[in-house]
């Protein structure tokens, strides 16, 4: 293997001497050993300009990052707006993330420079003009979770590597790379080791298609950066160029040339348009196990590795026990966690895992144990009886230690959006830490303490802007209307790299997190056409304390009168009632909530007749409906009023050809306000008694809706048992079957004792008593529990609340 | 066991082949040739009295790409187990240090070839062996007594019957107890003072009565997670082993590979000359995959069944029905032996194994015969026997 990544041949095509106006030097991103090896050469080069790959239009950025009040882990955050729809006919908005460790290669050439007191900058097309000459779901463009500038796939994913890794024996390019470049690295010198990078990413860029490298922007970059780098040599004598070891090649090849580069033309773009902010990053983040496509794996474990280098300078004291110590200091945090945790970790196991370790780097023929024997020695030891969600504990905490849990921190003098600053003094005022990736949680006991109605609506408008910091773990769900008993609210919040941006993101709005989301709010509500949306709107805004502008004001009253939709009406009339009732434990002065509730009852009055002919599958939405409008009608509310409704309800019954539960609902409804009504009610149901079998189906349905809303009516007198015995008389035994199902649900709505009073009355039809005909069905509690689970997982499929039908 | 030592002792040092006399010869028998070769060609470090080296017990077991010469000519050493290298260097590493090993996993997952294969390579032999059942005693695991001699003489050497555990200390070579969870909770806590400090105590013989393990003694127990529960081990023995978890293989390639392989081997020493079908090596795979998994390669979710469909049950059946069609005299193996075999294997613990089956045909098989044909078609009308 050596042999392969010692390449002499490769070593004469790009040669790797101190003694040329131009040294290459490769690199991967994050890799302590590249920092290391990278270090030495600066050394022994002496060069008068470092040039890094990274996009150009951070360099104002350089002294923040090198500051030395700045704590890694830090990043550059880009954003671009395509407004003008350059990259595509959508126009969106795009942002990627630049991070550096304490073992970024990048970082530390650009230390370097500024130790040395000479020229460094970024090379790259600044972030717009690479997603300008990107193809869509290629290179920068790859929709992933966090996107980032650099990205190691051209390593990691090359056909070559994966021939190598099975070669080799190795299980994943991981830990080739750890065995062949982290660890033998330090035991050859820094030139060897160029050459055995030059080697490797030569041949990944033989096996790469230039078709693909041309789609995702990699060839015109490198062109970027070639005539970058043919311009600083005209100034300097002693150029250093440190990029991704892929565009070694590529760019020794274009300047290798004495032809001309085509310059690049950028557009000249606004900070509006297109910027860059620093910003505090997370190890966390930077782990490739969590979806960072540069990083290496657990980052943690790679910086305590940097800083033995740093502890143990190589070039004097030699290099034996860095990684040695670093994996043992590992073991033990992890033990000494795992105890903690209740897992018996002893020190027999200790030092069986110890003995473990470095009997796995002799048989791998590794020069150290890294981490990979880490984790074997782990698994091994630690672990007691199979390997399982429930006992892989130790694996687990090993993975947080050794990923790490450090977050950065800027120097005072770095540019910070006012959403920043205002993120800042909050957490500050609400005593709530923000530099912690591991969970918080409180309580907050939002109706008695105003302090903590004040940290609720933070909350509210941090997760508002997708801050990603705050969850509500507990408390009333005023948006889905669940849990709405609750007095407490409890939430749990921790940084991630996403409130940051996030904060950036939404620093167009406002000079404030409130603000922001008042502003935002607004942009949301004038996208919105519907009334149930902009009722939505409303209520969050309700619960992060924002006064409803004149302006939205406006906007809504538009929203109701435009809105032709009976549905989206209903729902701005469940929030605004609820709303309304809430006002003043919400401490919310001038709500105009009972303003929207009026006019939004008027405009569903005037709708409500024509429902009547609503299909069978909107029906059930249609009876709640209705009844939250009785209800509404009997809190006597001012300007809601009862006559309309009954006006709007009578019209109903007078139509053609009503949908059978819709029908029964209402007219159970004017019954519960005109018991008169009742004659009509067996008026119509022994009018689908006296139909085709086709008619009794209906009445089925008929009766459903009428239970729904006067079930009282079965109780008093046999009447309507009578009838119910009848259509079920009727029936034949095929349809009755069928028809089962409808006349179970129409039953569901009474309540034991009263169907203990309906089953007598039955009984008594047949001389029979109540025990005769009830079927007493024992529910055992793991059917019930089993029924529960199943309408849980329904409802989250449906996508509905649970207990609503 | 002594002529059986004798046998191998000879095959190492003379390279001899011997005319097959077992039904299942032991891995030493097996692969002696490569055993020879190896210890010839090996350089590396040692722990004391291992027969190879760590790094050449590795060879033995994952293979080497490169052949070695060996007398002359050059010799290839097979890869044995598949799945996880990793988990064999912790396996090795584990056996070299203070620390009995123990493979778990389901049924049919070759945790015992696993043992046998670091037996044979690390002592020389794997048939050093205690089998755990139910009825195990601590009589079997540590010493008994020729009572014959016993009564004439007294409790003396000549008259103690050595028990696997016992020979394993005084020769210091492996001790593999198979099945370790069968044993009561009380016969297997007898190993912890043998594991802990390495001395097994035997009061009859007085002053004579410590036996002191010698340098290469070590325990590889295997417990299957079925019996999870039966026997529990006591979290004191837990603790004087490292555990590993042998998981069924993932990759169907590889499964397929196996089956071939072993059925080759298998046909090999009964003598049936018949080719293997590899399209039907290939069908059997991607069955015991997805009945495994519960989820078929295009996302089908698929009713688990509760019988253990392991790698090793896929080659039992498919050397069934290779048999079948070898002593029956057909031409070639018929795919409703097959599904007869597979029903057969898959209904042993319970009948809703069967209406699981019939699903898996009903919906995955189907689709595949209309999409794919060829061999799924003929497997799918093959569903009738499963009755």
């Amino acid at each position: 293997m050596e042999r392969i990544l010692q390449n002499k041949k490769i070593f004469k095509i790009i040669p790797f001497d101190y003694k040329q106006p131009i040294i290459y030097f490769p690199i991967r991103h994050h890799s302590p050993a590249c920092s290391f090896h990278l270090i030495n050469v600066i050394r022994e080069y002496e060069p008068d300009c470092i040039l890094v790959e990274g996009p150009q239009n951070a360099n104002q950025l350089i002294p923040v990052l090198t500051d030395e009040d700045t704590i890694l882990p830090a990043a550059f955050y880009y954003f671009y707006k395509d407004t003008d729809k350059l990259v595509n006919e959508e126009g969106n908005d795009y942002k990627c993330y630049y991070p550096f460790l304490n073992t970024s290669p990048e970082y530390n050439a650009l230390m370097e420079a500024k130790k040395r007191n000479i020229e460094s900058s970024f090379i790259d097309l600044p972030y717009g003009e690479i997603l300008l000459h990107t193809a869509e779901n290629m290179g920068i463009r790859t929709k992933r979770e966090i996107a980032n500038y650099n990205d190691d796939s051209y390593l990691s994913e090359n056909k070559i590597f994966h021939a190598l890794c099975e070669k080799t024996g190795l299980r994943s390019f991981e830990e080739f790379w750890e065995k062949f470049f982290e660890i033998d690295a330090l035991y050859i010198s820094s030139e060897e080791f160029a050459a055995r990078m030059m080697s490797y990413c030569y041949l990944a860029r033989q096996n790469t298609p230039k078709e693909k490298m041309q789609k995702d922007g990699c060839l015109i970059r490198e062109q970027y950066m070639a005539s970058n780098i043919r311009e600083a040599s005209k100034k300097y004598k002693r150029i250093l160029v440190v990029t991704g070891g892929f565009h070694t090649p590529g760019l020794y090849e274009l300047l290798g040339q004495e032809k001309k580069i085509p310059k690049i033309k950028l557009h000249n773009f606004s900070e509006e348009i297109q910027n860059v902010y620093p910003m505090r990053y997370s190890l966390e983040a930077a782990d490739a196990l969590n979806g960072y496509a540069a990083g290496m794996q657990n980052p943690g474990f790679y910086e305590m590795v940097w800083q033995g280098m740093k502890n143990k300078s190589p070039l004097k004291e030699g290099v034996s026990g860095i990684y040695s110590d670093a994996v043992l200091d590992i073991l033990l945090k992890t033990a000494k966690a795992g105890n903690k945790e209740n897992v018996l970790i002893t020190m027999s196991d200790i030092s069986s895992a110890v003995t473990m370790y470095e009997g796995l780097s002799l048989l791998r023929d590794k020069k150290a144990p890294g981490l990979y024997e880490l984790y074997d020695c782990v698994q091994g030891c630690f672990v007691k009886g199979e390997l399982n969600a429930a006992s892989d504990i130790p694996l687990r905490i090993l993975g947080k230690i050794a990923t790490g849990s450090k977050i950065g921190k800027l120097c005072a003098d770095a540019p910070k959006t006012p959403l920043l600053i205002n993120f800042e003094e909050l957490c500050v005022k609400y005593k709530l830490k923000r530099n912690t990736i591991l969970e918080q949680k409180i309580e907050l006991d939002i109706f008695s303490k105003p302090h903590h109605l004040e940290i609720s609506r933070f909350f509210y408008q941090m997760d508002f802007l997708d801050a990603d910091f705050a969850k509500r773990i507990k408390g009333a769900d005023i948006i889905q209307n669940t849990d709405r008993s609750r007095i407490r609210e409890v939430w749990s919040y921790s940084y991630s790299i996403k409130t940051d941006s996030a904060l950036i993101d939404a620093s167009a709005y406002g000079g404030t997190i409130k603000e922001a989301c008042g502003v935002l709010s607004l942009k949301n509500l004038k996208n919105t056409q519907k009334c149930g949306e902009a009722a939505k709107l409303y209520a969050q805004c309700f619960l992060m304390g924002i006064d409803v502008s004149e302006e939205a004001v406006r906007k809504i009253e538009d929203i109701i009168i435009k809105d032709g939709d009976f549905f989206s009406i209903s729902k701005g009339i469940y929030y605004f009632d609820m709303l309304d009732s809430l006002k003043t434990l919400y401490h919310i002065e001038n709500i105009t909530a009972e303003y929207f509730l009026n006019k939004c009852f008027q405009k569903i009055i005037i709708m409500l007749p024509s429902m009547i002919h609503v299909n069978a599958e909107h029906s059930q939405e249609c009876i709640k409906i209705c009844k939250m409008l009785y209800h509404l009608a009997s809190k006597n509310k001012t300007n809601i009023e009862y006559e309309p409704l009954f006006e709007a309800f009578q019209t109903m019954i007078l139509a053609k050809d009503p949908e059978p539960a819709l029908y029964g609902a209402i007219l159970g409804l004017l019954y519960g306000k005109d018991t008169l009504y009742r004659t009509k009610i067996s008026g119509v149901l022994n009018g689908y008694l006296s139909g085709s079998e086709e008619m009794y189906s209906q009445g089925a349905v008929f009766l459903r809706g009428l239970f729904s809303t006067a079930r009282d009516i079965v109780l008093v007198g046999d009447e309507f048992i009578k009838m119910i015995n009848r259509l079920i008389k009727a029936f034949s035994m095929e349809n009755f079957m069928e028809i089962l199902p409808e006349l179970k649900l129409a039953f569901s709505y009474f309540l034991p004792s009263e169907i203990d009073s309906i089953a007598k009355k039955a009984a008594a039809l047949y001389d029979k008593k109540a025990e005769d005909v009830k079927e007493n069905l024992e529910l055992y509690k793991d059917m019930y529990t089993t029924g529960l689970q199943l309408e849980k997982e329904i409802c989250a499929l449906l996508g509905t609340p649970q207990g609503e039908q | 066991m002594r002529i059986l030592h004798q046998m191998i002792g000879t095959i190492f040092k003379e390279g001899f082949h011997l005319e097959k006399k077992f039904i299942k010869p032991p891995v030493e028998i097996r692969y002696a040739e490569e055993l020879a070769a190896l210890k010839a060609n090996d350089k590396g470090r040692k722990p004391e009295n291992w027969f190879l080296s760590p790094k050449a017990v590795r060879t033995f077991i994952l293979g080497s790409q490169e052949p070695i010469e060996y007398k002359g000519e050059q010799k290839t050493i097979s890869k044995k187990f598949f799945g996880n290298d990793a988990l064999v260097e912790r396996c090795i590493i584990t056996l070299a240090g203070n620390r009995g090993l123990m493979l778990v996993g389901e049924p049919g997952t070759a945790k015992t070839m696993l043992s046998e294969l670091l037996s044979a390579a690390i002592s020389g032999t794997s048939t050093n062996t205690i089998q755990g059942t139910a009825g195990t005693t601590e009589d079997m695991i540590k010493y008994s007594w020729n009572y014959a001699l016993l009564l004439a003489k007294g409790p003396i050497k000549e008259a103690l019957v050595p028990s696997p555990l016992y020979t394993g200390m005084s020769k210091g070579i492996i001790t593999r107890f198979e099945e370790i969870t069968r044993t009561p909770a009380e016969i297997q806590d007898s190993l912890i003072s043998v594991m802990s400090d390495k001395v097994l105590n035997i009061p009859e013989l007085e002053e004579e009565g410590l036996l002191f393990a010698n340098p290469g003694f070590n325990i590889i127990g295997t417990a299957n997670i079925r019996d999870k529960g039966v026997n529990e081990m006591s979290s004191a023995l837990k603790r004087r082993f490292n555990f590993e978890t042998v998981n069924p293989i993932q990759n169907v390639k590889l499964e397929k590979q196996i089956i071939l392989n072993e059925v080759e081997q298998s046909a090999i020493a009964d003598k049936i000359e018949m080719p293997i079908d590899t399209d039907v090596a290939e069908l059997l795979a991607i069955t015991y995959h997805e009945l495994r998994e519960g989820v078929s390669e295009t996302g089908v979710k698929i009713d688990k069944l509760t019988a253990v469909m392991s790698t090793a049950e896929a080659v039992s059946v498919y050397y069934q029905t290779l048999s079948n069609a070898w002593y029956y005299e057909e031409d070639e193996i018929q795919l409703s032996e097959l599904t007869e075999n597979l029903y057969n294997a898959v209904c042993k613990d319970s009948r809703d194994d069967l209406e699981k089956l019939r699903g898996y045909f009903n919906t995955v098989v189907k689709t595949r015969a209309e999409e794919v044909g060829g061999i799924w078609k003929e497997f799918y009308k093959t569903r009738k026997y499963l009755k």
